[in-house]
C-alpha cells in the first residue's frame, strides 16, 4: 500500500506541477513584436521620416481623378473641371453631372467633390503631432528641425485654406485632440480660419528652404508656404468672402462664411503676398517656361514634371498606365486604347481663346466652313491644351479624329503625349506653379487701386508674351481689365483645379453662360471635296446653379452630431 | 462509473425513461436527433459526459451513422438539418473548399466580430471537416449557458463537440464498407445562344441610339448555325464539364478490446474528381481535377492499473487536391459564365484555340495553363490520464491531458500561357486571323503554405457520488491552449479555469452550477479575465409519483437554465489596448518612381477593450407519449452587449483619427427549437418512423453608436444583422413624360425601360438615401427537417428533407446582360420594348454598363428559401441465415442519393444557395455495401 501511495502522491505533484508551469502569468502577456508605437516613432530621424512621409502623403492634395484605397473609400472620377464651363464629362455617372444640374446633397458630397475631408483631419492631426513632440527626437540638427516644423505647419495650413475656399470657417484644430476633449468646440470664423493660415504659412516660410536636392522633390519649400499665403489672402479679398453680406443671408452666423464687412485693404495684402512670391523665386531658381519657343513653352509647362517653373507638385503617384486612375478617366473613349469617357471642352471654354492679334475670336452661330482657319487663328495655348480634329494625341492616334466625339473637342492639357500602351508615365499635380503669382498678383493690384497701375499690366503681358501674344491694350478701365485678366487667368490655368473655385470666389458662377444656361458644342462636318470642316454650334445642355452651392455643405453625417452648423441652404 | 450511474438510473423510473430515450434514437442504423443521447444513455457536454435525465442545458446531438447518409468529402456537408439549432450555408460545392458556414442559434453579434462557433474535437480545438462519418461517434452543439458557460469567453456563438469513436470491449469486429458514386452539376447558368444573343445585342444597341453590330445574314448564319467557325455557337460548359465525375470511398475498421485494452482503429480512402473535363494525369500542360484524401484513426484506451486510465485518441488525414489552372476553379466558371456564346469558337479549322482580347478560351485555360496542386495533412493526438483518488474518498479522481492538432498545406503551382485567335472575314472577304497571349514554357511557384496547430493542456479534478436519493457530481477543470496560424505574428492563448457541480435529487430534481474564469492574450493587462457563471435547473415530472403510473405521458422533463457567456473573437485591430502606427502608403518624394514607406496612426487604441458578453436564458422541455411520440421544445432568449462598434454618432471627425472602436454595441436574439417524432411499436413487422424539426432564430441590433440617420429606414438599428439596404423598384419608366415626372434618378441618363426606384424620403432624388430595407437577410430566420424511415424484411429506406425559410439572396453580374461585355442570361429575353412595355420582366437592354439598372435593388432580389431533398437511400440487409454461412456478423447494400430535389422561387433550376458565379452545386448518386465480420 505505501508505495502505492507514493505513486499517488508523485501523480497529483506531477499534475500540480504541468499546471503551476502553465499558469506563469506571462502565457497572456503580449510577446516583443515589431509594432510602432508613438514613442518609437519619435525616437530617431529615420523613423521621423517615415511620418513625415505619411504627413505628405495625408496631407498633399491633388485635382487628378482619384481612387485611392490606401487612404479612402471615397473616390472621384473626374476632375473639376468638369463641374464648371471648362468641360463636360462623356459619360452620364460622372459626378460633376451632378454639380451642373445641381443635384448635389450634403450626404454624399465626400463622393461628389471633397474626397480628402475626412484625410485632411487627419493631416492636421498629423502635423500638430510632429509640433507637439518633434523637440523630444535626439540628435537633430537645427537646420532639419526647422525644415520639419515648417512642413508641418505648412500642410496644416494647406489643408486649412483647403477647406475654408469649401466651406468658409471650420474648426480649428492647434492641437492633438484627445478622445476625452471637450469635442463640441464648434466652427471658426471665417476670419480666424484665415487668419491661422496666413499665421502658419508665414511662419512656415521663415523656417522652410528656398529648395532641396532633387531625391526631396515634392517637398514643401519656402515658396511654396509663401505662394499658399498669396493664394489665401487673394481668396480672402474676393468678393465671396470680402463682403458685409454673405452670398445667403446666415443669420447670427454670417461671420462663419464672410468678413461681415468689405475692406479694399485685404486686396492690398494679396497683393503684396502675391508680390512676394515672384520677389522670392530667384533665390530658390525657381522662373517661367519661356526658353522653349512661344508655341511650345506652355505646353513644355505643363507636360514636364520638376520643370522651375513648379513651386510644389504633389507626388502623390508613381508610374501609371494608360489604363490606370488618373489616366484612364481623363483619357477620351474615342481612342485606340480608350479611356473611361473623357472630358469635352465646351464651346463656352474655346470662346474664351483670344486670336493671335488679342481681339476675340468669332464663332458664328449659323457655323461655318473653315475650322481649321479658326483653329489657326487662335492664341497658340488652344493647341497646347485642347485635342481638336486631326490633332496629334499621341504616337497611337497621331490623328485624333473629333468628327464622331459629341462636343468636337476634348481636353488634352493634363494627359502627356509621352503616355501610351505600354509607356507608363507619372502623374505629378501640379499644386502651385509660378505663372499664378503673376495673375494673382495682376487681379489684386487692379482690385486695390481705381485704376489698374502699369504693374498690373505688366504681370500679365508676362505671361502672354511668353506664349506669343500681344500685350493687353493700355488704358483699360478697371472693370475691362478685370474682365481680361479674369479671361487670361481661365486660358492660362485651364483644367488646373482653378476655375471652379474661381467663378465661387468672384460670384460669377450663378452667371448665363458660366454656370447657369446654355452649354454648346460643336458639330463637326466633312466638306466633299475639301480639307476643311464644317462646324456648326449647338447647345448640348442647360446648366443650374443654386446660390447655396458658393460654399459646399458639410457631409451631413458630421452635421448630424451637432457640432457643426451647416452652411445655408442645405 | 459511467455505468454505475447507468445501472442505478436502470432502477425506479429507468425502465420508461430508457425506452422513452430509445424510441427514436437508436433506430435501425438511422440516426435521429430528437433525443440528444446515444445508445448508452449519456450525453456530451462541456469537458464530460453526463446520464441523458440530468442534463439541464439544451443540446443536440447527431451520430455518425446519420452522416453517412450524405456522400460528400466534407463533414460539414453532412450535417444540414441533422442538428436542431446549427445552421449551416452552402460555400463552394469544390472538393477541398467546400466547407459550409456554420451558426448555432442565428447570430448574435455585428460588424467585424465573428458569429464562429468553437468546434471541439474530442475535447480540443480543431478542424472537423476532414473527419469521415465512420469515424465519428456523435456531434454535439451546446446551445445555452449552462452548457457553454465552461467555455467562458469562447461560449457565446455556441459549441460543437465532434466525439470520435472509441473501443468497445468484446471480440474483434472488422467492418469493411465501399461507395462508389457521381457527382452532377446543377443549377449552371443559363445564357442566350448565339442567335438570340447577337438580336437582343443588336436591340441593346439601339436602344443606346447605335448602329446594330449583326446584319441580316450574320443573324441567319447564328440561327442556321452552318458557319461554326465566323459565326460560332459555343455553350462553354459543355466544352469544360464532364456529364458526371466519380467519387469512391473505403472503409476499413477494427473495433474490440478487453478489460485492459480497448481500440477502434479506422483506415478510409476517398477520391473523388471534380467536375472539370479530364485533362490527363501525366500531362505537362495540365491535371486532371481530382482530390484524394486518406483518414486513419487510432483510438485507444488503456488500464494502466485498476484504478489508472490512458485515453490515446490519434487520427490523421493526408489529403492531395489538383485543379488546372488555378487552387479553385471559380476563375474558370466565372469566365464560362462571361464569354457571349458568339464570341469565338472553340477550335480555329487548323486546331488551335480560338479566343478574343477580352477573353481567354475557358477550353484553353482548362488544357494549357498549368495546374495548381495541394498536399495537406491533419493530425490529432491527445492522451488524457485519469486517476481514481479513491484512497482520499470515493468518487473521486483527478485527470490531466495534452493535445496537439494541426493542419499544414503546401501548394505547388505551375504556370504557363498559350495562344490562341480570333478569326474574322475583313471587308475584302478575307479571312483574318489575330493573335493572343503567347505560349510560354511552365513555370513553378511551391512558395506558397498554409499552418495552423495548436496545443492545449488541460487537468480535472471530477467527484461524482450518490448517497441514497441524493446524487452529487463536481468538476475542477484548467485549460490553456495557444495556436498559431499563418501570418499571425504572435500565437493566440487562452487560459481558463471552471467548475461544474451538479445536485440530483430522486432523479426528479436537478440542480446545476457551471462556472468559469478564463482570460485571452487579446485584452490589457488586469482586465483579462472574465467570470462567466451559468445556473440550470431540471424537474422530471414523470418521475413524480402523481404521474408514475400515467399511461399517456411516458416521460416528462421540464429544464431551464440562464448565465453568461462570451465571445472574444470580438474583431477591430488585434491588441487593441496598445496604440500602434502601423506601416502605410507614403509619397514619392524626388523625380523618379520611388516611395519611402509611411507610418501613420493606427485606430485609436481602446485600453478598456473587452470581450463580448451575453446573457442566454433557455427554457426546455422534453416529453414522450405513449412510448411512441417524443416531443421536444426549447425556448430561448440571448441578450448580447459590449460588442465592439465605432462611435459615429457622437465624435467628430475633426479629431483626425479613425473612431476607435467601443465596446458598445448590443443585440438581442430569440427563437425556438421544437422537435416531433413518432416511432411505431418496435414488435410491428412494418417498422417506420417520421420526425420532423424547426429552428427559429431572429435577432435585432439594440445599439450600435451609428450615424445620425436623415431617414429613420436608413437606421441599422432595430434591424437584423445583415439587413440588406437596397433601392425599391417599382417598375420600368414608360416614356420620357414618365421620366420627366419622376424624381431624378442619379446613376446614370435614364430612359423608357429602365427601372424605376421608389424615392424614400420624398426628396425627389433618387440616391442611396433611398436605400430601403428591402427582403431578408442573407442568413435563414427557420430552419427545418423531416426525417423519416421505414424497415421491412431486411430493406429499409430513408429520407431526409432540409429547408430554410426567412431569407433573401440577390441575382449578380452573370444574370446581367451585355455588362462588361459580357454574356446575356435566358432571362434577357423578357426585356423591356415598346411593345411588351405591360409584361417586360427585364428591364430594356443596354451595350454600355447601365449604373441605373444593374445595382443593388429589389428587382433582382429573390426569396431564398428552399426545401430540399438532402438524401435518399435505399438498403437491404443481407438475412443472418445466409451470411452466417460466410462467417458475416452483418451485411448490406444500399442506393443513395443527395440533393435530389429542391423546391424553390428562382427562376430556372438555379440554386439558391450557389446564385455567384462559381463551381455549381452537386448532386450525388452512389451505390455501396457494408459488412462486418
Amino acid at each position: 500500500m505505501k508505495p502505492m501511495k507514493k505513486l499517488h502522491a508523485l501523480y497529483i505533484l506531477g499534475l500540480c506541477s504541468i499546471l503551476s508551469v502553465s499558469c506563469e502569468k506571462k502565457f497572456l502577456d503580449k510577446a516583443p513584436g515589431v509594432d510602432v508605437t508613438e514613442n518609437t516613432m519619435f525616437s530617431s530621424q529615420t523613423e521621423l521620416e517615415m511620418y513625415v512621409a505619411s504627413l505628405y502623403r495625408h496631407g498633399i492634395h491633388h485635382g487628378f481623378p482619384t481612387e485611392d484605397r490606401s487612404l479612402t473609400n471615397a473616390a472621384t472620377y473626374d476632375i473639376s473641371a468638369g463641374a464648371t464651363d471648362e468641360v463636360e464629362y462623356a459619360v452620364g455617372w460622372m459626378t460633376s453631372q451632378r454639380w451642373n444640374n445641381a443635384s448635389i446633397t450634403a450626404s454624399d458630397i465626400v463622393n461628389l467633390e471633397d474626397y480628402r475631408f475626412f484625410l485632411r483631419w487627419t493631416a492636421i492631426r498629423m502635423a500638430n503631432i510632429i509640433m507637439e513632440r518633434l523637440d523630444e527626437v535626439p540628435n537633430l540638427t537645427a537646420v532639419y528641425r526647422d525644415q520639419v516644423y515648417g512642413e508641418a505647419r505648412f500642410i496644416r495650413a494647406l489643408n486649412y485654406f483647403e477647406m475654408v475656399k469649401r466651406y468658409g470657417g471650420v474648426p480649428i484644430a492647434d492641437k492633438r485632440f484627445q478622445l476625452t476633449d471637450d469635442l463640441a468646440i464648434g466652427r471658426n470664423t471665417l476670419e480666424e480660419c484665415i487668419n491661422f493660415i496666413v499665421s502658419d504659412a508665414t511662419d512656415a516660410a521663415a523656417k522652410l528652404p528656398p529648395s532641396y536636392p532633387s531625391n526631396m522633390r515634392g517637398r514643401a519649400t519656402k515658396g511654396a508656404a509663401l505662394m499658399l499665403k498669396a493664394r489665401t489672402l487673394l481668396y480672402a479679398a474676393s468678393p465671396l468672402f470680402n463682403a458685409a453680406q454673405p452670398y445667403l443671408n446666415f443669420g447670427d452666423k454670417n461671420n462663419l462664411i464672410c468678413y461681415g464687412n468689405f475692406d479694399k485693404e485685404r486686396w492690398k495684402l494679396a497683393a503684396d503676398a502675391a508680390k512676394a512670391v515672384i520677389d522670392q523665386a530667384p533665390s530658390a531658381g525657381t522662373r517661367l517656361i519661356t526658353d522653349r519657343g512661344v508655341t511650345a513653352n506652355y505646353k513644355y509647362q505643363w507636360t514636364t514634371n520638376d520643370n522651375p517653373e513648379i513651386i510644389l507638385a504633389a507626388k502623390i503617384y508613381g508610374l501609371r498606365n494608360n489604363w490606370e486612375i488618373p489616366w484612364a478617366t481623363m483619357k477620351p473613349n474615342t481612342l485606340t486604347h480608350s479611356g473611361w469617357g473623357g472630358a469635352m471642352v465646351t464651346m463656352n471654354f474655346i470662346r474664351k481663346y483670344e486670336k493671335k492679334d488679342g481681339t476675340p475670336q468669332t464663332w458664328p452661330e449659323a457655323g461655318g466652313n473653315n475650322l481649321f482657319e479658326k483653329y489657326d487663328e487662335l492664341d497658340p495655348r488652344f493647341k497646347q491644351t485642347v485635342a481638336y480634329h486631326n490633332s496629334y494625341w499621341n504616337r497611337e492616334d497621331p490623328q485624333f479624329n473629333c468628327m464622331n466625339s459629341a462636343l468636337g473637342h476634348w481636353m488634352h492639357k493634363l494627359i502627356p503625349e509621352e503616355l501610351h500602351n505600354g509607356a507608363a508615365q507619372i502623374p505629378n499635380w501640379q499644386i502651385f506653379r509660378l505663372a499664378e503669382a503673376y495673375l494673382n498678383y495682376a487681379e489684386a493690384l487692379n482690385e486695390y487701386y481705381d485704376v489698374p497701375p502699369s504693374d498690373a499690366y505688366e504681370a500679365v503681358n508676362v505671361i502672354r508674351r511668353r506664349s506669343g501674344m500681344p500685350d493687353l491694350p493700355d488704358n483699360l478701365s478697371k472693370d475691362a481689365f478685370r474682365a481680361r485678366v479674369r479671361n487670361e487667368r481661365a486660358v492660362e490655368l485651364a483644367f488646373e483645379d482653378h476655375r471652379f473655385w474661381d467663378i465661387r470666389r468672384w460670384m460669377i458662377a450663378e452667371e448665363n453662360g458660366v454656370m447657369r444656361g446654355d452649354f454648346w458644342g460643336l458639330k463637326l462636318a466633312a466638306i466633299p471635296n475639301s480639307t476643311e470642316i464644317r462646324f456648326t454650334p449647338f447647345i448640348f445642355e442647360q446648366r443650374t446653379f443654386l446660390r447655396k452651392m458658393y460654399l459646399h455643405p458639410f457631409i451631413l453625417s458630421e452635421v448630424n452630431k451637432g457640432h457643426i452648423a451647416q452652411n445655408p441652404g442645405w | 462509473m459511467k455505468s454505475n450511474i447507468y445501472h442505478r438510473f436502470t432502477g425506479r423510473a429507468g425502465k420508461r425513461f430508457i425506452a422513452a430515450a430509445l424510441a427514436c434514437a437508436t433506430g435501425w442504423n438511422a440516426s435521429a436527433q430528437a433525443v440528444r443521447t446515444d445508445s448508452s444513455g449519456t450525453t456530451e457536454i462541456a469537458y464530460g459526459v453526463q446520464p441523458a435525465w440530468m442534463v439541464t442545458g439544451a443540446v443536440s446531438t447527431v451520430q455518425g451513422a446519420g452522416l453517412k447518409k450524405t456522400f460528400n468529402t466534407n463533414l460539414g456537408n453532412t450535417l444540414y438539418g441533422r442538428l436542431p439549432g446549427l445552421t449551416v450555408q452552402a460555400g463552394s460545392s469544390e472538393n477541398g473548399v467546400n466547407t459550409p458556414g456554420m451558426v448555432i442559434r442565428g447570430v448574435g453579434t455585428f460588424g467585424a466580430a465573428d458569429t464562429k462557433i468553437l468546434v471541439l474535437v474530442d475535447g480540443f480545438e480543431s478542424t472537423f471537416a476532414q473527419l469521415v462519418p465512420d469515424e465519428i461517434a456523435t456531434i454535439t452543439i451546446l446551445k445555452d449557458a449552462a452548457a457553454t458557460a465552461l467555455y467562458g469567453s469562447r461560449g457565446a456563438n455556441g459549441v460543437m463537440l465532434v466525439t470520435t469513436k472509441k473501443g468497445v470491449q468484446g471480440p474483434l469486429k472488422v467492418g469493411f464498407g465501399v461507395q462508389f458514386g457521381f457527382n452532377k452539376p446543377v443549377g449552371l447558368p443559363k445564357n442566350l445562344r448565339a442567335y438570340d444573343y447577337a438580336t437582343l445585342y443588336n436591340e441593346a444597341l439601339q436602344n443606346d441610339g447605335k448602329a446594330p453590330m449583326y446584319s441580316n445574314t450574320a443573324l441567319e448564319a447564328y440561327r442556321s448555325g452552318n458557319d461554326p467557325y465566323f459565326h460560332p455557337d459555343v455553350n462553354w460548359y459543355d466544352q469544360i464539364l464532364r456529364k458526371a465525375a466519380p467519387q469512391s470511398n473505403y472503409n476499413l475498421t477494427f473495433n474490440g478490446g478487453n478489460e485492459t485494452v480497448r481500440y477502434f482503429v479506422a483506415l478510409n480512402a476517398l477520391t473523388s474528381q471534380g467536375l472539370l473535363i479530364k485533362a490527363g494525369d501525366q500531362e505537362e500542360e495540365s491535371s486532371n481535377a481530382k482530390f484524394q484524401r486518406y483518414n486513419f484513426r487510432s483510438n485507444i484506451d488503456i488500464n494502466i492499473t485498476k484504478k489508472l486510465t490512458a485515453a490515446i485518441r490519434l487520427g490523421g488525414t493526408v489529403e492531395d487536391k489538383a485543379n488546372p489552372a488555378g487552387n479553385t476553379t471559380a476563375s474558370l466558371f466565372g469566365l464560362a459564365a462571361s464569354i457571349p456564346s458568339n464570341a469565338f469558337p472553340v477550335y480555329l479549322p487548323d486546331g488551335s484555340f480560338g479566343g478574343n482580347a477580352l477573353y481567354a478560351n475557358p477550353l484553353g485555360n482548362v488544357l494549357q495553363t498549368g495546374s495548381y496542386t495541394s498536399n495537406g495533412r491533419t493530425l490529432q493526438g491527445s492522451l488524457k490520464l485519469t486517476q481514481q483518488l479513491d484512497f482520499i474518498t470515493e468518487g473521486l479522481s483527478i485527470s490531466g491531458a495534452l493535445a496537439l492538432n494541426t493542419w499544414f498545406t503546401s501548394y505547388s503551382n505551375k504556370t504557363k500561357q498559350y495562344e490562341r485567335f480570333s478569326i474574322s472575314r475583313n471587308g475584302a472577304g478575307d479571312t483574318v486571323i489575330t493573335r493572343f497571349g503567347q505560349k510560354t514554357s511552365l513555370a513553378g511557384d511551391e512558395s506558397r503554405s498554409d499552418q495552423w496547430r495548436n496545443y492545449a493542456l488541460q487537468g480535472f479534478l471530477n467527484y461524482d457520488r450518490s448517497f441514497g436519493v441524493h446524487n452529487v457530481s463536481a468538476m475542477l477543470m484548467y485549460n490553456q491552449d495557444s495556436y498559431n496560424i499563418t501570418g499571425g505574428n504572435l500565437p493566440y492563448k487562452h487560459v481558463n479555469g471552471g467548475a461544474r457541480v451538479t445536485y440530483a435529487y430522486d432523479e426528479r430534481y436537478i440542480g446545476e452550477v457551471n462556472m468559469s474564469y478564463m482570460g485571452s492574450e487579446n485584452f490589457p493587462k488586469g482586465k483579462r479575465f472574465g467570470y462567466f457563471p451559468a445556473v440550470s435547473a431540471g424537474w422530471i415530472a414523470s418521475n413524480e409519483n402523481f404521474l408514475e403510473d400515467n399511461r399517456v405521458i411516458s416521460f416528462l422533463k421540464l429544464r431551464a437554465s440562464y448565465g453568461l457567456t462570451g465571445n472574444d473573437l470580438i474583431g477591430g485591430p488585434r491588441f487593441m489596448f496598445d496604440q500602434l502606427f502601423p506601416f502605410g502608403a507614403s509619397p514619392y518624394f524626388g523625380t523618379g518612381n520611388n516611395s519611402t514607406g509611411g507610418l501613420s496612426e493606427g485606430t485609436p487604441a481602446n485600453p478598456d477593450v473587452t470581450w463580448e458578453k451575453e446573457t442566454k436564458m433557455n427554457i426546455g422541455l422534453e416529453a414522450t407519449f405513449i412510448d411512441r411520440l417524443t416531443f421536444q421544445l426549447d425556448v430561448f432568449k440571448n441578450k448580447r452587449k459590449h460588442i465592439l462598434a465605432q462611435p459615429f454618432f457622437t465624435v467628430p471627425q475633426y479629431v483626425g483619427v479613425d473612431l476607435p472602436f467601443l465596446n458598445v454595441g448590443k443585440v438581442d436574439n430569440k427563437g425556438l427549437e421544437a422537435v416531433i417524432g413518432y416511432r411505431n411499436a418496435p414488435d410491428a413487422g412494418v417498422q417506420w418512423f417520421v420526425e420532423g424539426n424547426a429552428a427559429y432564430a431572429k435577432n435585432k441590433i439594440v445599439y450600435n453608436a451609428e450615424a445620425v440617420q436623415e431617414d429613420t429606414y436608413l437606421y441599422l438599428t432595430g434591424q437584423p444583422v445583415g439587413q440588406p439596404f437596397g433601392l425599391e423598384a417599382i417598375g420600368f419608366f414608360r416614356d420620357q413624360a414618365d421620366i420627366d415626372a419622376s424624381p431624378r434618378q442619379i446613376f446614370t441618363t435614364v430612359q423608357a425601360g429602365d427601372i424605376k426606384y421608389k424615392d424614400q424620403n420624398g426628396d425627389n432624388i433618387i440616391d442611396q438615401n433611398d436605400a430601403f430595407p428591402i427582403g431578408k437577410t442573407y442568413l435563414p430566420t427557420l430552419n427545418y427537417g423531416l426525417h423519416a424511415g421505414v424497415q421491412y424484411k431486411g430493406f429499409d429506406l430513408d429520407v431526409f428533407f432540409q429547408g430554410v425559410s426567412g431569407n433573401s439572396v440577390s441575382l449578380g453580374n452573370q444574370f446581367f446582360a451585355f455588362q462588361n461585355n459580357g454574356n446575356a442570361p435566358e432571362m434577357a429575353k423578357g426585356r423591356w420594348t415598346q411593345a411588351t412595355a405591360s409584361s417586360a420582366t427585364y428591364p430594356r437592354l443596354s451595350s454600355e454598363n447601365n449604373l441605373n439598372n444593374y445595382r443593388y435593388s429589389s428587382f433582382w432580389q429573390r426569396n431564398g428559401g428552399y426545401l430540399k431533398l438532402r438524401s435518399l437511400e435505399l438498403g437491404y440487409s443481407l438475412p443472418q441465415r445466409t451470411i452466417a454461412k460466410v462467417k458475416l456478423n452483418s451485411a448490406r447494400v444500399f442506393l443513395n442519393g443527395n440533393n435530389l430535389f429542391s423546391i424553390d422561387d428562382i427562376e430556372g433550376d438555379l440554386d439558391p444557395e450557389t446564385l455567384t458565379i462559381g463551381y455549381p452545386a452537386l448532386r450525388t448518386f452512389s451505390v455501396g455495401f457494408r459488412i462486418e465480420l
